[in-house]
């Protein structure tokens, strides 16, 4: 009995003493400054999120910066445009350009708000590579089926980029799916979906998912002088409602301000692992503009 | 009849002839002779007597160049008598040739031996033998690491002795008429006072010996130090010397002056050691009984030191007792070992022990072994309180082992086998068993994982003094460390009306990762003069890398095991890489003056792979210089460079995380360090300081995604060479030590200021920040008090800033208008390690109680480790959701060394 209170003391001591709270007092903290989070291709408006930076401890949705401030975007340090509110997906406020963009353009935004200091980025859209290619192994396409009837379409690809650059190796790229839904309503309509991929470990590795819905890959990727990307798409599907009939990619040539935003946010979030400082390129606030070209793909799946 | 007379006569003569030149020498050396001569040089006084006494005597002038002028009046004296007298100023001997007198230089031949103490038969390692000659010329040398020591002496009568601090001086007188081996066996000394500093840096006012670089750590000094659980441990002690800082609380390796975990070269019995510690760093795995002593040099090693970029841990193993049977029982709370030694060839040694004057051969053998005896613990915590903590899970295990052997054979005077292995090892495995129930179905999962790794290391080491007293050592050597991991996950469901059996989830995941070393190194050390001791050698290595190997199988959710769609093609990563390296190295010690001492050397080492070589040149340079009557100067200039890295998420030297090797993406890595500083001793105090600037250069470090793979207890290798990124980076600071002893007392403080620095292109946007075991200020205090012949008191206390961690209080909501874009939170880290966990202190308090009873001698040491049980940080996040009424942010902080007991029963037989 004796011995087993002895235990229980040390016990207690050992649990008191390895987990503790603490209050303590953070790199000082500031005043909320203007974010914008805005990334931008050719042949598209300029659509830019503008919000503030809250405390980490603060929940919920930023507050958003009401319309009363003055937004403009200026190409190559010469005005362009003034940027108006409006409701994009989700409800949220976006400012956005008249003026297409092009690839090449300096473009500069500027954001004044009453109450904040004035905040402003530049970047360009960069020159997209477009000898790039992507091919179905066919014969090596597998198919899995699980007990409950879901169907699992294995799809080997090999996406090649020929014109690849000596420098500034800055891509990222999306995969997606086309289904024809064979379902009463509505019928032979067709859905897009994301598509998994597997890959071998090295590709894994150097891939990180971003909050863009595609996948960045790291610039040492292409160090070993290779200049494919293979990979094994995943498609789940119903084989009674649905049918694959697509496969989608979606090829982006990144600005390195977005390449590098994106690279930064990749290390966060994980206890394992000390996170890098966020790459910001907003001066007088925070966020990300940066410029990408965008190359479509689109590879029918055999039948 | 004539025969006869003839053999009678060749007698005679044979007889006459030598007595006829007998006295004819007698005649020449017994001749009267005078000279007179004001402020004359020798050689012309001689030559006076010559001509005016007409007597042969041959000379070459230069023997008395450096003799003073004399003023002489010698009035009939007999020319022997005179001539000593006259060439007493020169290394000269005089030979009596009938009526011919020579003069000829003093030969020099080499007088070698060793060091040994006459119980344990241990070699004494740093003892001091000072010597004399009948000419009047003597030195002194100290014993290198085998003991042995060798200096060249002119011909005539020698007067040795040895010094050892403990043992008893031992004089010897020998007659030198060609080289000479000897070997000193000192008795050691029971009535020396009873608290010895040893850690004060080893120079003795009067001696010659010069303050070296490296400090030396003896058993004594680990024994009698507060430690975790009681252990005795060079690592545990080495993190208390100014300079060096552990990991966090302990957990991981040392940092020493800035530099990385993986800069630290360990050697036990002359062989690296990859993964020196147990339980990720809580100790190491040299075995306390079986250490002889142990080396650290912060940056300034010599020339035959290679490898490593930050500092050298050189662990050296006792022999073992040639004489008798002994060993060691001792039991503590974190380990629990058993050492055997003795003479494995008894007839022998009784027939050698009798031939005095020979040194004492050795012959003996020593087994340690040593084992956690966590797991009493484990079970009775696990039975009673389950679900604490890392002891949670239904079947938690955790030890490691280590066992040592070594074993010496002394083939004669001058030649010496040894033989080391090392097989040591951690063992983790833990298993979790979870059922849900629901109306309809059962759910069970099974979760297991575990975790094996070690090292093992084999020495063969053959040493051979040669006559000129060249000491070699040639060793072969093989040193493995592994590292090997497993994670299933079963989960299943029962369904209670169909009593069918479900498949939910399988997977399963294997991981390893080893490297391994077959090396050839050789090292001669001889003296060319007495001031001038010099080193050279080589070695030769084949490393074998495996990064990872990392094979997964997943079976899909509602997958049948037939259908089993294997990653384990895609996820397989079987990369060996094979790599040679060779180095050269020579470094000299030349005492300049009598208070001057300068180490100079070279180390210049290969590394081959892929077809491409990599080479490094290592210059090192130290000049000391006595001070005044009790002090030092001395200043330095060090280059080391590494070809092989330990890069890992943590960059704490967790078992788990890679050795890779330099390729031609992934470059050596380099440090410069300048040093210089000032240290006096007196009559039992000792001051020190010491001040050091370093540059790192490609310091390497594998940049993680939190996407990247990553699985507890493994690091996926992929690609590793893509993911690594190269800095830079520098340190600096100043380093005091005092030290004062008194009779029954002795105290030390030691303070370090210190600032380390690392800057990487693609890290904190390229701009410089703190490295992560950065600690501006470290303080340590400690007591040491005997209360009585049996009772030894000892009292720590450690204090050191916090380490830098990354940390921020903003957030923003990363939102595009995508139609695919999703929302993410964003951490506005502002830049990298931007804050100070807190101070590190902790208060650590033991008692040694020793007594003999009749052969057996008992030790037991009591105490605590972090006395006042202060929480020091381990790790610490952020809770964003909740704030203090103060609007701080609220952090939640793990400590992993709490107050803990400290004991160990030690029995010497």
């Amino acid at each position: 009995m004796q011995r087993h209170r002895l235990c229980l003391l040390l016990m207690l001591l050992f649990l008191a003493a390895c987990i503790r709270e603490e209050y303590i007092d953070l790199p000082a903290s500031e005043k909320p400054r203007i974010v914008i989070t805005s990334h931008f291709t050719a042949g598209e408006p300029l659509c830019a999120n503008i919000s503030l930076s809250q405390p980490i401890t603060s929940i919920g949705s930023p507050q958003e910066v009401l319309p009363a401030g003055d937004v403009t975007l200026a190409a190559d340090g010469i005005f362009l445009n003034r940027l108006f509110p409006e409701q994009g997906p989700g409800g949220r406020l976006f400012w956005k350009s008249r003026a297409l963009l092009k690839p090449g353009v300096r473009y500069s935004i500027t954001a004044r708000f009453p109450g904040y200091d004035t905040v402003q980025a530049s970047d360009t859209i960069p020159a997209g590579i477009s000898a790039v290619s992507m091919k179905i192994k066919k014969d090596s396409i597998r198919t899995v089926e699980d007990t409950t009837g879901l169907r699992i379409l294995r799809v080997p690809i090999v996406i090649s980029v020929n014109d690849l650059p000596a420098q500034r190796r800055y891509f990222a790229f999306g995969l997606q799916h086309e289904l024809r839904k064979s379902g009463p309503t509505p019928p032979n309509s067709s859905e897009t979906k994301v598509s998994g991929f597997l890959a071998n470990g090295r590709t894994l590795a150097l891939t990180y998912g971003t909050p863009e819905g595609v996948f960045l890959l790291n610039e040492n990727y292409w160090n070993d002088g290779r200049k494919t990307i293979e990979l094994e798409v995943v498609i789940p599907y119903r084989p009674n409602e649905e049918e694959p009939t697509r496969l989608l990619l979606e090829w982006r040539t990144l600005s390195e301000a977005y390449y590098r935003y994106h690279l930064s946010l990749a290390t966060q979030g994980s206890p394992l692992s000390d996170p890098d400082a966020f790459f910001n390129n907003i001066q007088g606030g925070y966020g990300n503009f940066s410029g990408f070209a965008r190359l479509r793909l689109a590879v029918a799946l055999p039948e | 009849m004539r025969i006869r007379v003839l053999s009678f006569l060749r007698v005679c003569l044979a007889w006459a002839l030598p007595l006829g030149l007998a006295c004819a020498q007698t005649e020449v050396a017994e001749r009267r002779v005078s000279a007179r001569c004001f402020n004359c040089e020798v050689q012309t006084v001689i030559q006076d007597i010559a001509v005016r006494h007409h007597v042969n005597i041959s000379y070459q002038p230069n023997f008395f160049s450096a003799c003073p002028r004399i003023t002489v009046d010698i009035q009939e004296e007999a020319l022997k008598s005179v001539l000593e007298r006259l060439t007493e100023c020169a290394r000269v001997k005089v030979e009596w040739h009938d009526d011919q007198v020579v003069i000829r230089a003093l030969r020099e031949y080499v007088v070698s031996g060793r060091v040994l103490d006459v119980e344990s038969g241990e070699w004494l390692i740093g003892a001091t033998v000072r010597w004399s000659g009948s000419n009047g010329v003597g030195g002194s040398t100290t014993t290198n690491e085998y003991g042995f020591f060798s200096f060249k002496a002119y011909e005539g009568r020698l007067r040795m002795s040895a010094h050892y601090v403990g043992h008893r001086p031992q004089s010897a007188t020998l007659e030198v008429q060609a080289d000479r081996f000897f070997a000193f066996r000192l008795v050691p000394d029971a009535t020396l006072p009873e608290i010895t500093i040893r850690n004060v840096p080893a120079i003795v006012p009067g001696s010659a010996v010069l303050l070296e670089s490296g400090r030396r750590i003896s058993p004594d000094d680990m024994r009698q130090a507060p430690m975790l659980g009681g252990e005795a441990d060079p690592m545990r002690y080495a993190a208390l010397l100014p300079g060096v800082v552990a990991g966090v609380d302990g957990l991981g390796g040392l940092h020493v002056r800035g530099g990385n975990a993986d800069q630290n070269l360990f050697l036990l019995d002359d062989v690296p050691v990859y993964n020196p510690s147990h339980a990720l760093g809580i100790i190491s795995i040299f075995p306390s009984a079986a250490i002889h002593h142990a080396q650290l040099w912060k940056g300034d090693f010599p020339a035959r030191y290679g490898g490593r970029a930050s500092s050298v841990l050189d662990v050296r193993l006792r022999d073992g007792n040639p004489h008798r049977y002994g060993g060691e029982v001792s039991v503590g709370l974190l380990a629990a070992s058993l050492s055997f030694e003795g003479p494995f060839l008894r007839k022998l040694r009784r027939s050698e022990r009798s031939s005095e004057g020979a040194s004492m051969p050795k012959n003996a053998f020593l087994v340690s072994v040593r084992r956690t005896p966590l797991e009493l613990w484990q079970g009775l915590f696990r039975s009673q309180y389950r679900g604490a903590l890392f002891l949670a899970g239904d079947a938690a295990r955790y030890r490691f082992y280590d066992l040592t052997i070594k074993a010496n054979y002394q083939f004669s005077e001058r030649d010496q086998v040894h033989f080391s292995l090392y097989s040591g090892g951690d063992l983790f495995r833990n298993q979790f068993l979870q059922t849900f129930s629901s109306a309809t179905a059962l759910l069970n999962e099974r979760y297991a994982l575990g975790a094996i790794w070690g090292n093992n290391i084999v020495a063969l080491r053959w040493s051979r003094t040669l006559r000129s007293g060249i000491f070699a050592k040639t060793i072969l050597r093989y040193s493995r460390f592994y590292y090997q991991s497993q994670q299933d996950l079963l989960s299943e469901s029962f369904s209670l009306a169909s009593a069918k059996r479900k498949v939910l989830a399988n997977y399963a995941q294997r991981y390893q990762t080893f490297i391994e070393d077959a090396s050839l190194q050789t090292d001669w050390e001889f003296k060319p003069l007495n001031a001038l001791t010099i080193h050279a050698g080589g070695s030769y290595a084949f490393h074998t890398f495996e990064p990872g190997a990392l094979t997964v199988n997943f079976l899909l959710p509602g997958q049948s095991p037939l259908l089993a769609d294997s990653l384990t093609k895609a996820l397989f990563n079987r990369e060996r890489v094979k790599a040679d390296e060779s180095s050269l190295y020579a470094d000299a010690a030349w005492e300049f003056s009598r208070n001057g001492r300068l180490e100079a050397g070279l180390h210049v080492s290969s590394f081959k792979i892929r077809n491409r070589v990599f080479r490094l040149f290592q210059p090192r340079l130290r000049v000391s210089q006595r001070l005044l009557k009790h002090g030092q100067v001395w200043a330095g200039y060090h280059r080391m460079g590494q070809f092989l890295h330990q890069v890992g998420t943590f960059n704490l030297s967790f078992p788990f995380e890679l050795w890779v090797p330099t390729t031609p993406r992934v470059l050596p890595e380099e440090t410069w360090q300048y040093t210089a500083g000032l240290g006096f001793v007196g009559d039992g105090w000792s001051v020190s300081a010491e001040g050091y600037y370093r540059r790192l250069s490609r310091v390497l470090a594998l940049k993680a995604s939190t996407t990247a793979l990553l699985i507890a207890g493994a690091e996926d290798a992929s690609g590793w060479e893509d993911r690594i990124i190269a800095g830079s980076g520098w340190a600096r600071g100043v380093e005091l030590s005092v030290e004062k002893r008194f009779r029954h007392t002795a105290l030390s403080a030691t303070y370090t200021w210190s600032q380390a620095i690392r800057q990487f292109p693609d890290l904190n946007a390229g701009q410089p920040f703190p490295f992560r075991f950065d600690r501006p200020h470290v303080l340590n205090l400690s007591a040491q008090q005997r209360l009585a012949r049996w009772l030894d008191m000892r009292v720590l206390w450690v204090y050191a800033s916090g380490n830098p961690i990354t940390l921020t209080a903003l957030k923003f909501q990363h939102q595009t208008h995508d139609d695919n874009a999703q929302v993410r939170e964003v951490l506005i880290y502002g830049s990298v390690n931007n804050y100070r966990l807190p101070n590190y202190h902790r208060l650590d308090v033991s008692c040694r109680v020793h007594f003999q009873t009749r052969s057996l001698h008992h030790e037991i040491l009591l105490g605590a480790y972090n006395v006042y049980n202060r929480p020091n940080p381990f790790f610490m996040y952020l809770d964003g959701a909740s704030v203090s009424a103060s609007g701080q942010v609220r952090a939640v902080q793990y400590t992993l060394l709490p107050i803990l007991p400290e004991f160990r029963y030690s029995l010497r037989f």
